[in-house]
């Protein structure tokens, strides 16, 4: 695949990827942009390889979903050596300002703070699921776990949303 | 059947969320524009290896020169001899390097040496 034709693929699949970066960033907007940029340089710079044993998509999300632990642990081991912590201040936020949760419509708004409660796993599973269309399989696969527990936790997920969204 | 068809309420609220979500999608360009940036000003700087090449000369230039001004060869550790080695030779140091016998006498040991047989060491001189 050429540079170009992996623009391109990119491209199409650009406003998913946004929304799978914000979720992995549990919408940190500016972190999902930083998250999504590091991923498509990878891709692109030949870090990250296409082996076709998925679809593009679940793989692309994959090496998102990667980039975003990479940056989480970076940062955690940036704030443990600087001793961050010992100074009184809270750590680098690392879930989205309550402005930036409260600004959209009311549905999304009351979704987007449920979702914030699960469990990383379950919100992970449902948002393939739900916001980006794909089987409870191939989300097993862009999380690199047994279908399985892929589907323990969109089960369970679903349970304590719906609950979540009825109170 | 596990899907999002089986869960309208739930379908709906993601739908919102993706389409609140792709209102705020910053364009693509943009997006790796600015990645292509920030890849261009995070490139290893050759500085840091300029260093550490620079440090590999110096370090095997030193080890060279310090081969080629080193002092005379050392000797060899069979033919070295102790300096004080003459104060093991004590006095009847003679006596102890031979095996004691039953007829032999101290008196033996004359300025000759050992006897030579038992009847001579019995004959009177």
């Amino acid at each position: 695949m050429t540079g170009e034709d992996l623009e391109r693929r990119l491209e199409a699949l650009h406003p998913a990827c946004h929304g799978w970066a914000l979720n992995c960033c549990r919408w940190d907007r500016e972190e999902a942009e930083d998250v999504l940029q590091t991923a498509y340089l990878k891709v692109l710079d030949g870090r990250a390889r296409f082996a076709e044993q998925s679809s593009f998509k679940t793989w692309l999300f994959g090496v998102i979903r990667r980039t975003a632990l990479e940056r989480r642990r970076s940062r955690w081991l940036r704030s443990l050596a600087t001793l961050s912590w010992l100074d009184g201040r809270p750590p680098e936020v690392t879930v989205a300002s309550p402005a930036a949760v409260f600004d959209v419509e009311e549905t999304a708004r009351s979704l987007r703070a449920a979702l914030l409660t699960l469990p990383a796993r379950q919100r992970e599973v449902l948002h393939l699921v739900f916001y980006q269309d794909l089987t409870v399989e191939e989300a097993a696969g862009v999380l690199g776990i047994a279908v399985g527990s892929a589907r323990t936790h969109y089960h369970r997920g679903k349970a304590s949303l719906q609950a979540r969204l009825a109170r | 059947m596990s899907g999002p068809e089986r869960e309208p309420d739930l379908a709906a609220a993601f739908r919102a969320l993706r389409g609140a979500d792709e209102e705020r999608c910053p364009p693509f360009d943009g997006v790796l524009r600015q990645a292509r940036g920030r890849s261009r000003r995070s490139a290893p700087s050759w500085r840091p290896v300029a260093t550490v090449a620079a440090l590999l000369v110096l370090a095997v230039f030193a080890v060279w020169t310090g081969r080629r001004t080193a002092g005379p060869p050392a000797p060899s550790l069979t033919a070295w001899k102790s300096p004080t080695d003459f104060l093991l030779a004590t006095p009847g140091r003679e006596l102890l390097a031979t095996p004691a016998g039953l007829r032999r006498s101290l008196l033996d040991f004359g300025q000759t040496g050992l006897p030579s047989s038992p009847e001579e060491r019995r004959s009177p001189s």
